[in-house]
Formats: structure tokens, sequence, C-alpha cells
């Protein structure tokens, strides 16, 4: 019984520290991936064209980041961005940037 | 000028005018808004209430204008607002752009 417990403590410790360094991992990837270039580390564009991402609903910037992965939206920029993203670092990026 | 006269004079300027503003389709980006349905899953002030409907108050003008486009040129088949942006001159895409991107983000 107590071994049990230990080890649910622990498994849940190392699954916190996932959780929690989500919004961290967002912010080192947005600059490490340079998505920083466009839309800033802030999320405010950095040029008229490029969109503000600050505000916006993370489950909506995780969609369109998954759009952009798979072809489905379409935009020579952005297409081969997100090709370079896994699925986990577009929950990290959305959550970075986004609202909700 | 006789009464009859004048009265016919400024039928005809009132209907002219009339005309004219019609002709023109001077519709302000509010009306638009309003028009085209826009406010109903962007809402009013440009902030949403569900995820599927992005907020687009404070948004960058130009990109919005582009989106607008993509959407009216159904570059992208089965997207939602291709239906929505059908409709839209490029004037009426200019003008809704400018008055979502002035709403307070």
């Amino acid at each position: 019984m107590f071994r049990v417990l230990m080890i649910g403590v622990v498994l849940s410790f190392l699954t916190a520290h996932a959780f929690a360094d989500d919004a961290e991992q967002g912010q080192a990837l947005a600059e490490e991936k340079g998505c920083i270039t466009c839309h800033g580390t802030n999320g405010v564009g950095t040029a008229p064209i490029y969109p503000n991402l600050n505000g916006q609903w993370e489950r909506y910037l995780r969609l369109q980041l998954l759009a952009y992965r798979s072809g489905k939206r379409v935009n020579s920029i952005m297409n081969g961005f997100a090709q370079t993203l896994s699925d986990q670092e577009i929950r990290a990026l959305a959550e970075f940037y986004g609202d909700q | 000028m006789k009464k009859k006269q004048l009265s016919a004079l400024f039928l005809a300027g009132a209907f002219a005018t009339l005309g004219a503003s019609v002709a023109t389709g001077a519709e302000t980006g509010a009306e638009l808004a309003w028009k085209y349905h826009c406010i109903s899953c962007h809402g009013e002030r440009g902030k949403s209430n569900q995820s599927r409907y992005p907020n687009i108050a404070g948004q960058n003008a130009a990109y919005l204008d582009a989106r607008l486009k993509y959407f009216r040129s159904r570059e992208e088949p089965g997207n939602q607002m291709n239906a929505q942006a059908a409709p839209l001159s490029n004037d009426d895409i200019a003008l809704l752009a400018d008055h979502f991107s002035q709403m307070q983000r």
C-alpha cells in the first residue's frame, strides 16, 4: 500500500512538472522556432500583415497551427514553420500565445 | 416660381439625393458588420463567445483584409468563412477590416 502511494506521489510530481512547463516551453519554442520574429514575444505582430496573437483563443491558435501543418490552411510562410512542430510543441505554443 | 413647380423641384432634388446615396453604397464598416452577419459569430466588439470563432478586435487591418480575400477566393475549400466572404466587394472588405481593427483588443 505504501509502495503504491509512493509511486503515485512520484508520478504526480513528474506529470505536474510537465503541465506547468507548457507555457514556459512555449516561450522557449517561440524564440527557438522564430515565431517571435513576426508575432513578437507578446503576441503583437511586428508588421501589419502578421496577425496579432495576443488575446486569441488558445484552442483556435492550436487548430490553426494544425491546419498549417497539414496544409489545409494555405500560407507559404506558415506551412513551412508548422511542419517543424510536433503536437506537443503546438500545444505549448498555443498556450504561450493564447488566452483561455 | 409657382408653388407647384417649387414642390416638384424639391421632390426631384430629394429623390436625386436618395438615389445618390444608394448608388455610392456609402455604408460604414459598422453597418456592413451587421449586414453581413460578422458580429453574430465574432461579436459586436470583435470578441467571440466560442473558440471556433477567432477574436478579431484590434487585429491588423492588412491581415483581416488579406484573410477575407483568401476566404472569398475559396482557396481553402470547405471553410465556413468562404460563404460569408462571397458577397463582399473590395471596398466592403477594406471597411470591415478597418472597423474591426479599431476595436480594443
